[in-house]
C-alpha cells in the first residue's frame, strides 16, 4: 500500500510540471505549489469537522472509539493544516513578496492551526484517561463553529475579501484549465489515501493499546485478589 | 437541593457574589489587570494619532486579556478550595454553568465599561456612533463571559492550568475579537455603518451560539465518570 501511494505521488508530481501554467498569477511556473496546497488545504478542514463530529459523538455515547477517531482525526487534521501553512507562506513569498502578509485567509487558517493545537494542548495537561477524553471531546466539539466560520464564512465576508491577496473565485469560477484540475484532484485522492490510512492505522493502534492496558488491568485485578485470599489465609492460621 | 432551574440560578449567582464580596479579588484583580492593559497600550501609541482600526483592535485586545485572565478563575477556585464536589452534589450542572455564567457576564460588563471609558480618556478617541459601539461591546462581554466559562471548568483539574488557560481559550475568542474589532471600527470612525451593524450581529450571533452549545459541553464535563 505505501510503496503504491508512493508511486502515485512521484508520478503526480513528475505529471504536475507537463501542464501548462495558471495565467492568474505574478509568477505562473511557480504558482504550481497550490497543487499540494489546495488538496492539503480541503482534507484539513475535512478531518477537522469529522473530529468535532467524533467528540460530539463520544460526549452522546461515551464509546472509546469515538475518542480515538477524534484524535486521530485531529493529528491528521494538525499534520495536514502544517502542510497547508507551509505551502502556503512559500507560495506567498513567490507571488506577493513577503512571506506573511495577514492576509485574511492565512491569519483566519492559523487561529484553525492553533484551535487544533490546543486540543492537544489539553490532552497534555490531564494524565487521567477518562478526563482527559472527556474535556479533550468537550473542546474539539466546541470548535466546530469557530472552524466552520473561519474556513467558510470569515474569508468571504465583503469587506474581508477585498482586501485579500488570495485568489477569489479562482476555484469556484473555474479559471484553471482541465488539465490543472486533473493534476489537483489526482493529488487530492492521494493525499486523502493516505491521510486515511495513516488515519485508520492510529485508530487500530489506540485500540490495541487500549486493550491491551484492559488485560493488563484484568491481571491485576486478578493479583490482587490472591494477595487478599493470602492475607485472609494467614490471618485464619493465627486464630 | 432546589426544586426548580431558577432558584438553582438563582442560588449560584447568590454564592458567587457572596464569594466576591467577602475579599473582591477577582473584581479587583480584573479591573487592575484591564487598568494596566490600557495603560500599556496608551503608552505605546503616546503622542500618535490612533486610526478607528487601531483604536477598535487595541479596546478588544484589553477586553480579552482582562477576561481570560480574571474569569478563568471561576472553576479552579472551587477545585482549589474543594467546593467543586459539594456544587456537583448541589445544584444541576446546567443551573451551575448559567449561574457562574451570568456573574461572570456582570463582572465582565462592568470591567468592560470601565475599560472603555479609561481607553477612550487616555486615548482621546472619540465615539462617532456610540450605540452601536455599547451594544457590540455588551454582547463581546457576554460571548466572553460564556466561552471563559466553560474553559475555566474544561481545565480545573488539568496542570499548568495558568498558561493552559489562554492557550485554550484564545483561540476560540479570536473569531469573536475580528468581528468585535469590524463593529469598533466602525463605532469609532462612523464610516462603513452597514458592515459595522453586520460585525454587531456577528458578535451577538457568537453569543448565541456559545449559550446554546456550552451549557451541554459542561454537563458532559463537569459530571463525575
Amino acid at each position: 500500500m505505501k510503496w503504491l501511494l508512493f508511486l502515485g505521488m512521484i508520478v503526480a508530481t513528475v505529471f504536475s510540471y507537463q501542464v501548462a501554467p495558471a495565467k492568474d498569477f505574478p509568477q505562473p511556473e511557480l504558482a504550481r505549489i497550490i497543487f499540494f496546497h489546495l488538496p492539503c488545504a480541503y482534507a484539513t478542514a475535512g478531518f477537522s469537522i469529522f473530529a468535532a463530529i467524533a467528540s460530539w459523538r463520544y460526549l452522546a455515547t461515551r464509546k472509546w472509539i469515538w475518542e480515538f477517531r477524534a484524535h486521530a482525526a485531529t493529528e491528521m487534521a494538525l499534520t495536514l493544516g502544517c502542510a497547508t501553512m507551509i505551502t502556503g507562506i512559500l507560495f506567498s513569498k513567490v507571488q506577493w513578496g513577503a512571506w506573511w502578509h495577514w492576509d485574511a485567509r492565512q491569519t483566519s487558517f492559523l487561529i484553525v492551526l492553533l484551535l487544533l493545537g490546543a486540543y492537544f494542548a489539553i490532552r497534555m495537561a490531564f494524565e487521567e484517561e477518562v478526563s482527559r477524553a472527556r474535556v479533550s471531546a468537550a473542546y474539539s466539539s466546541l470548535t466546530l463553529l469557530p472552524i466552520l466560520f473561519l474556513i467558510f464564512v470569515f474569508p468571504k465576508l465583503p469587506q474581508v475579501a477585498k482586501n485579500s491577496l488570495h485568489p477569489q473565485g479562482v476555484v469556484a469560477k473555474g479559471r484553471f484549465s482541465p488539465d490543472y484540475w486533473s493534476v489537483i484532484l489526482t493529488v487530492f485522492v492521494l493525499v486523502l489515501i493516505t491521510a486515511i490510512w495513516l488515519y485508520k492505522m492510529h485508530v487500530r493502534t489506540s485500540v490495541l493499546t487500549q486493550s491491551l492496558r484492559d488485560q493488563d488491568g484484568n491481571l491485576e485485578d486478578s493479583g490482587r485478589s490472591t494477595t487478599a485470599r493470602r492475607v485472609d489465609q494467614s490471618v485464619s492460621v493465627h486464630e | 437541593m432546589s426544586s426548580n432551574w431558577g432558584n438553582e440560578i438563582r442560588a449560584v449567582i447568590r454564592k458567587e457574589l457572596c464569594t466576591e464580596m467577602r475579599n473582591k479579588s477577582a473584581t479587583f484583580t480584573a479591573v487592575m489587570l484591564s487598568v494596566t492593559t490600557v495603560f500599556t497600550l496608551a503608552f505605546a501609541f503616546f503622542g500618535r494619532q490612533l486610526t478607528g482600526d487601531g483604536a477598535a483592535g487595541m479596546l478588544w485586545a484589553a477586553l480579552l486579556f482582562a477576561g481570560v485572565g480574571t474569569l478563568t478563575r471561576a472553576f479552579i477556585a472551587e477545585e482549589e478550595q474543594g467546593t467543586g464536589d459539594l456544587l456537583r452534589m448541589w445544584a444541576r450542572p446546567h443551573a451551575v454553568y448559567w449561574g457562574k455564567a451570568i456573574f461572570a457576564f456582570g463582572q465582565m460588563a462592568l470591567t468592560g465599561f470601565l475599560v472603555t471609558a479609561l481607553f477612550l480618556l487616555l486615548t482621546g478617541v472619540s465615539v462617532a456612533t456610540p450605540l452601536m459601539l455599547v451594544v457590540s461591546l455588551t454582547g463581546g462581554a457576554a460571548a466572553l463571559a460564556g466561552t471563559v466559562t466553560l474553559v475555566s471548568a474544561m481545565i480545573a483539574r488539568g496542570s499548568n492550568r495558568g498558561t493552559l488557560a489562554g492557550v485554550v481559550a484564545l483561540p476560540l475568542l479570536l473569531p469573536l475579537i475580528a468581528l468585535g474589532v469590524t463593529a469598533g471600527r466602525s463605532a469609532f470612525e462612523g464610516s462603513a455603518a452597514s458592515s459595522g451593524w453586520a460585525g454587531t450581529a456577528g458578535v451577538w450571533l457568537y453569543t448565541l451560539l456559545v449559550f446554546a452549545t456550552a451549557p451541554y459541553q459542561f454537563a458532559a464535563i463537569w459530571r463525575e465518570p
